[in-house]
């Protein structure tokens, strides 16, 4: 009897810490003050992985050069309606600016209507909102000047001509339609020697990419290049050429991040791939917010403090372009994102 | 235990976590409590909400019911409006065939599940594969721009009566006290009660246990189709994947609200009680820029936590119960 008694004693000590230490949690995370400078927010289509992360260290970069407090909370997948709750938090708590890489392009055009009639400065940035009520969009890269950098980097790989093939992500995606069209046109335009011979798709999987890849290496014994056109594409592209040992028989480039595409860059088997600088984009970003905030204007080309390069602005679409892509090769794989 | 199953202990403890919660938000961050953010904190639970009421029926009918499909009727049902808005037809007609769509979807659950036989968990493992499927068929993976409709159907899901969320107001309290009278108030659900307690029992007293299960799938397809119809009448969007998360929150609010996982016991009131705990952890958390990877952690914790808390409790109760008598 003395023994239960003293399990029961046992739980509910158990119980009771268990409830402090929830409430010591949520006091904790609410211990927050409010800062003089003015607080912008972003929120990533998701958080956890190193792309946006290296978005929020260019965030953060600009945010000390130009005086801002930094805000960077997202769902942990990508969900239009975990979005759309911290943003609609962030509104509530009255940031100066509040923005989003969208996981819809429409659905948050409601919060940003509601952000505008509170003084809120709503804006985009590396994945666009619809509507009249964006203050500002900050865009990588356009999708020619991508899909242009790519076929020239492949056909710098393959000497300009010869058979290529190109292993997409998913056959409905926007983006990547929209990129492999403009690829085909370089093609025709300038390197009428490169023939494509054929396009699969491999979803958002490395070991379908490896696969399907591995597939088109039978099926054309004389394929000179392999294109992936998503990050996850071109690492799996790379693992079946490594595998088939093909590797500087066959070049594989695409559109993909250092972390991704590093070991196969280190042992020669891709030589470059393209895509933008993360931490630019964050960076470009946080400078165009300021400049919001402060009401100063926008020029159609701009000198931002600590970038290379000029920026344009768009007007008509309140939209700043960070520039050309980056072409990722082995001066620069160590980049981390 | 009340005689239709309904137990106080748990709800008086949810409403002791709601209010202790909020508090200590407030503790920390004043500002929460405003009807701004109460306003949002309502918002952002009602179609969970929603879904975990369908949910509890499920679950309460017992035989291992459960329905994981909820979140991919959610983003079938809102996909299909947003198809039927394109082709212009007017939006109560849109709604109301999307409405009758959502019947069907749980109608195959419920046949998969008491005309077949399948067990429920893996009938709508499948369900849930197919309807997703079926979403991203329809709309080729790409997102249905809803924001050019009929201000009267953004409404639905933007608006607002009295001051509080049109939603609210009009359709989840409505179908809270529909519910709540269903499960406590009704010979159906009675017997979904005694279904879910005792399946033979039931049958011998001339309850057809199947088909009072079945009706709760169709309920439940019916709820989630509606919590889809607002979550697309809020974002002025629809997408496949509108609502994936719910499947399982769902069954976390419906466990955590004190409806027992085998059948038999719980109430809609304890699924909305926790519905609210639910709403107020996770808009605060975000609110006060909590790191969103923890906060699924803070939910587990709060499951575990709630049952820690009230077993040494129960215990005491019973045993001084004993005692007295």
């Amino acid at each position: 009897m003395a023994e239960i008694e003293n399990h029961d004693r046992r739980a509910r000590r158990l119980g009771r810490i268990g409830l402090l230490a929830g409430a010591a949690l949520l006091a904790g995370a609410a211990g927050q003050a409010r800062a003089a400078p003015p607080t912008i927010a972003f929120v990533p289509k998701l958080i956890g992985i190193p792309y946006f992360s290296a978005m929020k260290q260019g965030l953060d970069q600009a945010g000390k050069k130009f005086g801002a407090h930094i805000i960077y909370q997202g769902p942990t997948t990508a969900s239009v309606s975990g979005q759309a709750e911290i943003v609609q938090s962030l509104i509530n708590k009255h940031v100066a600016a509040v923005g989003v890489s969208a996981n819809s392009p429409t659905a948050l055009e409601a919060l940003a209507k509601q952000a505008k009639a509170q003084h809120i400065l709503f804006y985009s940035s590396d994945s666009q909102v619809n509507g009249p009520d964006v203050a500002l969009r900050v865009q990588q890269t356009s999708n020619r000047g991508l899909a242009y950098a790519v076929m020239d980097q492949l056909a710098k790989a393959i000497g300009g001509k010869g058979d290529v093939a190109f292993v997409s992500g998913g056959p409905t995606a926007t983006n990547l339609n929209a990129w492999i069209a403009l690829m085909k046109q370089r093609l025709a335009a300038k390197y009428p020697g490169i023939k494509l011979v054929s396009i699969q798709y491999a979803g958002e999987d490395i070991n379908k990419a490896t696969q399907v890849t591995g597939q088109l290496l039978s099926a054309y014994p004389h394929l000179k290049g392999i294109v992936g056109i998503n990050s996850t594409a071109v690492p799996g592209a790379a693992q079946a050429v490594l595998r088939a040992g093909l590797s500087g028989k066959v070049a594989v480039t695409g559109i993909t991040d250092p972390n991704s595409i590093r070991p196969f860059i280190m042992n020669g088997t891709v030589k470059s791939v393209v895509l933008w600088n993360p931490i630019s984009l964050g960076y470009l970003t946080g400078w165009g917010i300021m400049q919001e905030l402060q009401h100063k204007p926008f020029h159609k080309e701009n000198t931002v403090p600590g970038l290379k390069q000029k920026v344009r602005y768009f007007a008509k679409t309140r939209t700043l372009l960070l520039g050309k892509p980056l072409v990722i090769d082995k001066s620069n794989v160590s980049l981390n994102f | 235990m009340h005689a239709s199953g309904f137990d106080r202990t748990r709800p008086l403890l949810l409403l002791v976590m709601a209010a202790a919660a909020l508090g200590g938000f407030a503790l920390g961050h004043p500002g929460i409590v405003s009807t701004q953010n109460l306003d949002s904190m309502a918002v952002f639970g009602i179609e969970i909400g929603m879904i975990a009421l369908g949910q509890t029926l499920v679950i309460c009918g017992g035989d291992t019911g459960i329905d994981l499909s909820v979140g991919a009727i959610a983003g079938l049902a809102q996909v299909i409006l947003g198809r039927l808005l394109h082709l212009d037809l007017a939006w109560p007609v849109a709604i109301g065939m999307t409405l009758l769509a959502g019947l069907v979807l749980g109608g195959i659950n419920a046949v998969a599940i008491s005309w077949f036989r399948i067990p429920p968990i893996i009938a709508t493992l499948a369900t849930l594969f197919g309807y997703q499927g079926l979403a991203l068929v329809l709309t080729g993976g790409i997102n249905i721009d809803l924001t050019h409709e009929s201000p009267l159907f953004l409404a639905i899901g933007q608006g607002h009566v009295l001051g509080l969320p049109l939603q609210l107001v009009a359709l989840y309290l409505p179908l809270l006290a529909a519910f709540a009278f269903l499960q406590h108030g009704t010979r159906f659900g009675r017997a979904l009660y005694l279904a879910g307690t005792n399946d033979r029992a039931a049958d011998l007293a001339g309850l057809r246990a199947s088909r009072i299960r079945a009706a709760t799938y169709v309920l439940c397809g019916l709820v989630s189709t509606i919590a889809g119809i607002v979550g697309a009448a809020r974002l002025g969007t629809a997408r496949p994947d509108a609502a994936g998360e719910a499947n399982l929150i769902s069954i976390a609010i419906v466990v955590l609200g004190g409806t027992g996982i085998f059948g038999g016991t719980g109430s809609v009131i304890g699924t909305a009680l926790a519905t609210v705990v639910i709403g107020i952890v996770d808009y605060g958390l975000s609110y006060n820029d909590f790191n969103p990877i923890y906060q699924a952690g803070v939910i587990g914790v709060i499951l575990i936590g709630v049952i820690l808390v009230e077993n040494p409790f129960v215990a005491w109760r019973d045993s001084r119960r004993t005692n007295g008598a």
